[in-house]
């Protein structure tokens, strides 16, 4: 609104000027500057202009405030990535980005000083080193014909998911043996994906598993949550899988909670090439220290897969109550991994 | 080209009529002094009619005669420092009237006129120039410097006078009717000069309005009221357009 009159007083950018109808109002102060006693002319001085001020310091309060607390989300790693030989340590965030590296060896670092992994996606960066691992060659025909196996752990603090289809594409491509071993803390859930299927949900416990992964032998005491491997051999592991079977854990079980359930499975159930044979065993059976779960799966086929799966019960009731289900899971796993 | 012509024309029949009423300073004198001012009724007449907002009759009207002694002032007053005659004299005449209505016990409702935009015939014909207004605008700034001084006996400065003053029309005139019944009430204006404060009490006895109209609107009755009381204020006062209103209003 367009207002004229008297200049009564003049500030910084405004003047109150008493108009012929009788009102006492600012008008802005444009081009001309006005004159005490000027009759002037200019448009009303709007109030909320003074609110402006605050929100601007206000928005940009929040603005810091937000971006900073996204940095501190950005920055707090929450898996962390093992890989061994060439032996490579990841951080990742939340989103799955690689923020932080580090070399455990010397191969690693020399693999790391070529590569740029920072703000990669874990997909990304697990590909890359074998890549550069493959160019660098620390992962030739020998190293494949040792059948070596590299091994990944994969630990989080987070329910997280990990997609790891294009480094299981040159896993596949290259023929390399490759363990992959997911744990948490605090009864958090992993889960690794390949082409959007899950392969792997459970909740692991990170000092159980790196028992079961690593010390097959030994009995795993009953307060300590077992969580599933899972081995994924891309190459003929026909020698490494009997020998597996022989070592086949029994693993003791003292929880009473779940002495109740008294419903022993036995479940053999042939897929055209591959035999699955999975035993669930109750809490009963468990406490006169017998395996809990153990489903071995043998592909044989031109690629031979082992799929080892230890699962206490009270971890995974839904395990015990639909275990055709969980039977299925893992078929269509296998099929995956076939393709 | 034609309407080039028009313009040239239009020109000429404007200059022609300045130089009609092209003023003399020689008809001030009081010997000519009855027949300037007779040559000038119209000049009053339209002034204190669109004050009035009403038909007068030169028979009847006291506004009238009240216009005519206070343009004879303004003849006596004026000099050339002061700028155009007819400006100077129609603020006089204003003033005149706003001081009648304001002495008058039984004076009409007043109201803020809003109207723009309707040049008098005779405001066309007495262009102001530049130097003329440099004038006023000085006068004026004199004016404000003084009011602002008297305001601040008041504790009131013009940031609070602008913040608590208000924008809308009813409420504006209302508070100008009640400025106007206090400033004719001499108990009143003593009240304020002496206490520098407003007597409450006594204005919602005198002009029957709300309580928290007068508190609330506080700063602006004083200055309304000082700018009406004050016989220094000329350009102020008659700034403001002050009119007759109905008393239905």
């Amino acid at each position: 609104m367009i207002k004229k009159g008297i200049v009564m007083c003049i500030m910084n950018k405004k003047a109150g000027i008493m108009t012929d109808s009788g009102e006492f109002v600012y008008i802005k102060i444009s081009k001309v500057f006005p004159k005490v006693g000027e009759i002037h002319t200019g448009e009303l001085y709007n109030k909320s202009l003074f609110n402006y001020k605050y929100a601007l310091t206000a928005a940009s309060l929040m603005f810091i405030l937000i971006s900073s607390s996204f940095a501190q989300a950005y920055y707090s790693p929450v898996t962390t990535i093992v890989m061994s030989n060439p032996s490579v340590s990841l951080k990742a965030n939340r989103w799955n980005k690689i923020i932080s590296f580090k070399a455990l060896n010397s191969n690693g670092s020399l693999i790391l000083t070529n590569i740029k992994l920072k703000n990669k996606s874990i997909d990304d960066g697990l590909e890359l080193l074998v890549k550069e691992a493959k160019a660098e060659n620390f992962i030739n025909d020998e190293y494949v014909n040792d059948k070596k196996i590299i091994s990944i752990d994969i630990k989080g603090n987070k329910d997280n998911s990990i997609d790891i289809s294009s480094f299981k594409n040159i896993i596949d491509s290259n023929n390399l043996n490759i363990i992959i071993n997911a744990s948490s803390s605090n009864n958090k859930k992993i889960d690794i994906t390949v082409n959007n299927k899950k392969i792997d949900t459970s909740t692991l416990n990170r000092n159980s598993n790196k028992e079961a992964s690593t010390n097959k032998n030994k009995d795993i005491k009953k307060d300590i949550l077992k969580k599933p491997s899972v081995e994924i051999n891309t190459k003929k592991t026909e020698n490494k899988s009997s020998e597996n079977k022989d070592n086949d854990k029994t693993i003791k079980s003292k929880d009473n909670k779940n002495k109740e359930d008294g419903t022993s499975e036995d479940k053999n159930s042939n897929n055209n090439s591959s035999t699955i044979r999975r035993t669930i065993t109750s809490n009963e059976i468990k406490s006169n220290f017998q395996d809990n779960e153990n489903k071995n799966v043998k592909i044989s086929e031109n690629h031979s897969y082992e799929i080892e799966e230890k699962d206490n019960t009270d971890k995974n009731s839904d395990d015990n109550k639909h275990p055709q289900t969980s039977d299925n899971a893992f078929n269509k796993f296998i099929k995956d991994f076939n393709n | 080209m034609n309407l080039k012509l028009l313009f040239h024309k239009n020109k000429k029949t404007i200059s022609t009529l300045d130089e009609e009423l092209s003023f003399n300073i020689d008809a001030l004198i009081s010997e000519n002094r009855s027949n300037f001012i007779e040559s000038n009724k119209g000049f009053i007449y339209s002034n204190t009619s669109k004050i009035c907002k009403r038909h007068l009759i030169w028979e009847n009207d006291e506004e009238l005669s009240i216009s005519l002694m206070a343009f004879n002032m303004a003849c006596d007053k004026y000099d050339k420092t002061k700028g155009n005659f007819y400006g100077f004299s129609k603020i006089i005449i204003k003033n005149a009237l706003i001081d009648f209505f304001r002495k008058n016990k039984n004076s009409t409702n007043l109201i803020f006129d809003n109207s723009k935009g309707i040049v008098d015939y005779i405001d066309g014909k007495n262009s102001i120039n530049n130097f003329e207004i440099q004038i006023e605008n000085k006068f004026r700034a004199d004016e404000i410097n003084l009011f602002s001084e008297e305001l601040l006996k008041y504790k009131i400065s013009f940031e609070s006078l602008i913040n608590l003053s208000p924008a809308h029309k009813d409420t504006r005139n209302n508070l100008l009717n009640v400025a106007f019944l206090c400033a004719r009430e001499e108990s009143i204006l003593n009240h304020l000069k002496t206490k520098r404060r407003l007597p409450t009490k006594e204005i919602i006895i005198l002009t029957s309005s709300n309580r928290k109209l007068i508190e609330k609107w506080r700063i602006y009755i004083i200055s309304l009221i000082l700018i009406l009381i004050n016989p220094e204020y000329v350009y102020l006062k008659s700034y403001l357009n002050i009119k007759e209103g109905e008393l239905n209003d």
